[in-house]
């Protein structure tokens, strides 16, 4: 059974599927609440992130998607620190770790399946710190990429940052993009919106950045832009089908004017590695749609499928790599984060 | 030391589960929040940020007058503690404090 997890500004709803063609629709869960990631720590434990205006970031734990308990020694900053405003994404590592990565920017690890975390010292505490400054979105730090003893962290509006050392020194590594900030300081101020890596060659990675679309195949020492075919290079979702190696992104038509071309709701693939671009086959809207896709409101199975949910809270899927689209059922809050649990 | 209840909203649920009121103890209105934090240590980090002020949009009702904790506030026997979200807050706003 495929299970989707929707988090959206006011709680999270999981939706069922066999065949990926039916859905059934379960929850909500955490009402009232924002739930901005979800994660699966390696004793297969599941966990939840959730924010509030009024009561803050916090994680949470559970055994079956149901029950759910918040963690006491979440992440933290410290009192002389940076504020924790958001949690943005948990990447599990093959040895079990579990990074988190937040904003303020800054990154966590859990070495007990989320019970407990400890600053990344290295980057959270990085020399080019007092530099960064926050975008529209903040200074977050969304995605954690990891391979053997290199790892790399992508931030808005910072850059990526590379380790070659497990995480003990982090260099940034964003040659060949465009800055976010004019004359910023050498190496950062770069907004990259979303970073994923082929599984097979993590050297290769594509970047939906602040100021277009770009791909490295050195592993971040050197970026090219790649946007044929694209009607914008703005966006905020990047995402990989590893089955076919499609690739999908969702343009939006500027910085200044965050909604689709046109009002042409689509996710919008490569079938080339990024080399060219069109829209992802049939079954997007007809009507003028102007809701768009935020960075973590993606997730693809590995084999096929592909999920999307939208500011305006649909959801949209495909079991083909995106040859064909489906809506699935409900409309949502606004859609913050889409994984499969 | 005084002996008084606090009450929860149902909003915190997700830290607390079902719990709506806590017994606590202590001298001072601050002393008794310590108390309900040692007791939910959940509420921690859902109650105070981390510099250990209370949060901007959570209200503590102490008597039906709303306090900072700025200073120290005596606690007497029989008096009355909530936990509140305020008014604002609840659009997102203060929880994306920075949108994508």
């Amino acid at each position: 059974m495929t299970t989707l997890a929707v988090g959206t500004d006011k709680g999270a709803w999981l939706l069922h599927s066999d065949d990926q063609r039916s859905w059934a629709v379960d929850g909500p869960l955490f009402p009232g609440w924002g739930v901005t990631a979800f994660g699966r720590a390696a004793d297969g434990t599941y966990l939840a992130a959730t924010g509030s205006g009024w009561f803050g970031p916090g994680v949470h734990r559970s055994p079956d998607l149901h029950a759910w308990d918040q963690v006491a020694a979440g992440p933290a900053f410290g009192d002389s620190g940076p504020r924790l405003e958001q949690i943005w994404t948990f990447t599990t590592s093959l040895d079990g770790r579990v990074f988190c990565g937040v904003a303020e920017a800054g990154v966590f690890v859990s070495d007990d399946h989320g019970v407990t975390w400890e600053p990344l010292r290295a980057f959270n505490g990085h020399p080019t710190r007092a530099a960064w400054q926050p975008g529209a979105g903040g200074m977050c730090a969304h995605r954690v990429l990891l391979d053997g003893d290199r790892m790399w962290v992508a931030a808005s509006a910072i850059g990526v940052f590379r380790s070659d050392d497990a995480g003990a020194t982090f260099v940034p590594r964003n040659d060949g993009v465009e800055g976010a900030v004019p004359d910023g300081e050498p190496g950062i101020g770069y907004c990259v919106h979303a970073v994923v890596a082929d599984p097979a060659n993590a050297d290769v990675i594509w970047r939906q950045d602040h100021k277009g679309v770009y791909r490295t195949d050195d592993g971040g020492d050197s970026w090219e832009r790649i946007e044929r075919g694209l009607p914008a290079g703005f966006g905020f979702p990047i995402a990989r089908d590893d089955a076919s190696g499609a690739l999908f992104v969702v343009p939006l038509a500027a910085d200044e004017n965050r909604v689709p071309v046109d009002g042409r709701f689509a996710a919008w693939r490569s079938l080339d590695g990024g080399d060219s671009w069109s829209v992802a086959g049939k079954g997007w809207p007809d009507e003028p749609t102007y809701t768009s896709v935020l960075r973590g409101a993606i997730a693809t199975d590995g084999d096929g499928g592909v999920y999307l949910g939208s500011t305006g809270g649909e959801l949209w899927a495909t079991a083909d790599a995106g040859d064909t689209w489906q809506r699935l059922p409900g409309r949502y809050p606004r859609i913050a984060t889409v994984a499969l649990v | 030391m005084a002996t008084t209840t606090v009450r929860l909203p149902r909003v915190l649920e997700p830290a607390v589960g079902a719990v709506r009121e806590v017994t606590v103890s202590g001298a001072t209105v601050q002393e008794a929040l310590a108390d309900l934090c040692a007791q939910h240590p959940t509420l921690t980090v859902r109650l105070f940020d981390e510099a250990g002020e209370l949060r901007r949009h959570v209200l503590c009702i102490h008597n039906a007058q709303a306090t900072r904790l700025t200073q120290p506030e005596p606690l007497a026997d029989g008096d009355e503690l909530a936990i509140l979200p305020a008014v604002s807050g609840g659009s997102g706003d203060g929880r994306f404090e920075h949108r994508r």
